[in-house]
């Protein structure tokens, strides 16, 4: 098998596992170290005597899994996979920490496979002690059939044994695949017969994964696949599973922890935060704190950029020489934009407060805590990631469930993620909150900030009871395990937080201010003109209402000519359709323009409504001073207010969305089913909100 | 009357704008049609 006089020991394993101090640890003061460099990374080499014979370590980058997602483990697989290479290895050492060694154990069953003779070596042994874990180590080889060695790269105990180990290492025996279903395996076999291979696993790695290669056999490979009807995908993602299985298997007998024995500061906290009932009392304390501090705290700079904006309108229009240019920045531009820009305090809050919970490592604790619960509803614990940052923005959300292994579950997170309150809804919840609820105290809380809450709390209460229901609907053949690196506990780094608060912000202004300025023109243009009943609007009211004074008269043909322009044409025409749920024309010209991003609802109203309106006021007042032209009565009644709570509360109102579903799900039967059902579900419930309300 | 057609011109631009934001966004959709897509 070796190509030359020297033993080849490559050292392998997940990142930040202490592999380079192993590495540093074997070849001590007698290393040679030589780079060859790679595209992006360069494998490093010493030399060592071990028992008068040379041993040459090759130490190669950290991979997470055969499975390629960066050119660094691309080169490791490729390495792998070419015994023709100079260095391919004899001998595979694979560092695992004690302290993951659940998900390092992957990486382990993987390389296990390839066959090529292997050592497991469990680095920070020392820690894991300290921390109460105990490792069995006769159940590792019994289950692997390789030699484990407990070591620490730190302190340099079990290095030696390691070190002898290595020239005392025998071929290893075959063992039955457990990473392919059984209905599969004839395929697999047969292409490794194609591409003349006695490991199979190697065969299922060429055939699997994107891999340059000269072999003969590699021209039928797409052929293969499509006379097979292989879905290289499904291949994939049951091999996670599969192995996971596995590991569960044994792993609970191999690795015990006793948290009693442990004394350092993360298992300390984890005691307390990860109690099964402190734990999520906890959550929901942190969860409300972080509610009601978007209200408290924001509510000042909120106030300050309402009446700053409104006067700057003012302003604006006073000292631009008069005409059309002038009155489309006063009352089209600025209102437009000034309705996303004051709700920046309350989305830098969120954002700056999400960030302090994943720098600090309990966002990986929520995860786990949660597991139980979202295996309920056909979700795993790390659904809880895409919906908590579903709560910032669906999109990113919807990408984030990616890491979910489990088909099924990942499915019903996307088509639930879009339910969870993102920070698109605050602007439009926070109006119509303010225009229903009393700005007062109960207790020490605030009134408008617990409605705010009950808003998330509907989402989330509606995103598990649709999970519940899709995973009656939905048909799974697997389990799904929850493997997670628990990370520990670290004070936010302040630089860190302010970055990604910042990042946040700035995406969220410029992706919203830019369709919004977009529309604000728009609609400003369609409000201010139209066709025939347009232009004689003024002198129809004039002739009708001859006996109102001046003011009333001016604001009765504003009023007319907006609803004859192309805009009231537009927002007439789906009336029929919104009456219904309690809204007026103009409420249905902003749900139209919302469908890009639900922000725009907001910018929306505040343009109709200047256009409509001779003073300078907030957005609130304006919404507020709405009448009905023929009742008299508030617009924003408490009925139609509810009505689009919920409404919003509901709908897929946001293109965006719907475009990163088709993306990540790959289908636009899924996608078409989650916007329609959130459409009716939306529907019906502002229907019913009215009803009751009215 | 200078004034009105600055307004038009902006109203067609960000007509415009719109448009390509859409058409762009079926673009990109188009594009990630495989299994390998990581953009």
């Amino acid at each position: 098998m070796t190509k030359s006089d020297k033993l080849k020991v490559a050292l392998l394993g997940n990142p930040n596992i202490g592999k380079t101090s192993l590495f540093n640890k074997l070849c001590g003061l007698n290393q040679k170290t030589g780079n060859y460099p790679g595209v992006t990374v360069d494998r490093n080499k010493g030399l060592i005597k071990v028992g008068g014979n040379d041993v040459d370590i090759i130490d190669l980058p950290g991979v997470h899994s055969l499975f390629p997602n960066t050119k660094d483990e691309q080169l490791v697989l490729n390495y792998l996979l070419d015994d023709k290479d100079p260095d391919y290895p004899d001998i595979l050492v694979v560092a695992v920490s004690a302290l993951n060694l659940k998900r390092n154990l992957y990486l382990v069953d993987q390389l296990r496979d390839l066959n090529i003779p292997m050592i497991l070596a469990i680095n920070m042994s020392d820690l894991a002690e300290k921390r109460g874990i105990r490792i069995d180590t006769n159940i590792l080889v019994a289950s692997f059939g390789i030699p484990v060695i407990q070591i620490s790269a730190k302190t340099g105990q079990g290095i030696e044994e390691l070190k002898s180990s290595i020239t005392q290492m025998a071929e290893l025996e075959d063992r039955i695949p457990h990473y392919i279903e059984d209905k599969n395996r004839d395929i697999l076999h047969q292409f490794a017969k194609i591409l003349n291979y006695r490991n199979e696993y190697k065969a299922y790695l060429m055939l699997t994964q994107e891999i340059a290669s000269d072999e003969p056999g590699m021209l039928q490979k797409d052929k293969f696949i499509a006379d097979n009807d292989i879905r290289v995908r499904e291949w994939k993602t049951n091999e996670s599973i599969l192995r996971y299985k596995f590991i569960k298997s044994f792993y609970e007998d191999a690795v015990v922890v006793d948290k009693t024995e442990a004394v350092d500061l993360t298992t300390r906290l984890d005691r307390i935060l990860m109690h099964k009932v402190w734990g999520y009392l906890i959550f929901i304390l942190i969860m409300f704190g972080i509610f009601q501090s978007i209200f408290m705290i924001a509510s000042y700079p909120m106030d300050w950029i309402d009446a700053g904006i409104s006067s700057f309108s003012g302003w604006v229009s006073e000292s631009m020489s008069p005409g059309y240019l002038t009155d489309l920045i006063a009352d089209g531009i600025i209102p437009g934009i000034g309705g996303v820009i004051i709700f920046v305090p309350q989305i830098a809050i969120l954002f700056l407060l999400f960030s302090v919970l994943e720098e600090s490592g309990y966002m990986s604790r929520i995860v786990y805590l949660m597991d139980r619960i979202m295996q309920r509803y056909g979700m795993s614990g790390k659904s809880v990631v895409p919906m908590i940052s579903g709560m910032a923005c669906a999109v990113p959300a919807i990408m984030s469930a990616r890491t979910i292994e489990n088909t099924k579950e990942r499915m019903i997170t996307i088509l639930v993620t879009p339910l969870l309150t993102c920070s698109a809804r605050i602007p439009v919840y926070v109006i119509i909150i303010s225009l229903i609820v009393p700005d007062k105290y109960l207790g020490p809380f605030n009134l408008q900030g617990l409605a705010l809450m009950g808003m998330y709390l509907l989402g989330i209460v509606t995103a598990f009871v649709a999970a519940w229901i899709l995973k009656k609907v939905m048909k799974s053949e697997f389990k799904s395990y929850l493997l997670l690196e628990m990370p520990e506990y670290l004070a936010p780094g302040i630089r860190n937080v302010l970055i990604s608060m910042w990042n946040n912000v700035k995406a969220f202004i410029w992706n919203a201010g830019k369709i919004i300025l977009a529309t604000s023109i728009i609609l400003f243009v369609l409000a201010t003109n139209g066709g025939k009943d347009f232009a004689s609007a003024e002198e129809r009211v004039r002739t009708a209402y001859a006996d109102l004074n001046e003011e009333e008269m001016e604001l009765k043909i504003s009023s007319a000519e907006l609803e004859s322009s192309y805009l009231g044409m537009l927002g007439k025409g789906i009336e029929p359709v919104i009456a219904p749920l309690g809204y007026d024309w103009k409420i249905g010209i902003a749900i139209i323009s919302s469908l890009a991003a639900r922000e725009v609802f907001v910018g929306t109203m505040s343009t109709i409504y200047s256009i409509n309106s001779e003073e300078e006021m907030t957005i609130k007042n304006r919404l507020k001073n709405e009448k009905h032209p023929e009742t008299g009565l508030p617009v924003f009644s408490m009925a139609t207010s509810i009505s689009l709570l919920l409404f919003y509360a509901f709908s897929l109102m946001c293109f965006s969305t719907v475009a990163v579903t088709y993306k990540e799900t790959q289908s636009l039967k899924w996608t078409v089913i989650q916007f329609v059902y959130l459409l009716v579900l939306a529907y019906i419930t502002a229907f019913i909100g009215f009803t009751i309300f009215s | 009357m200078n004034q009105d057609y600055i307004v038009y011109g902006l109203f067609a631009a960000a007509l415009i704008y719109l448009v390509i934001l859409f058409i762009r966004k079926k673009r990109k959709k188009k594009d990630c049609g495989n299994d390998q897509c990581k953009c």
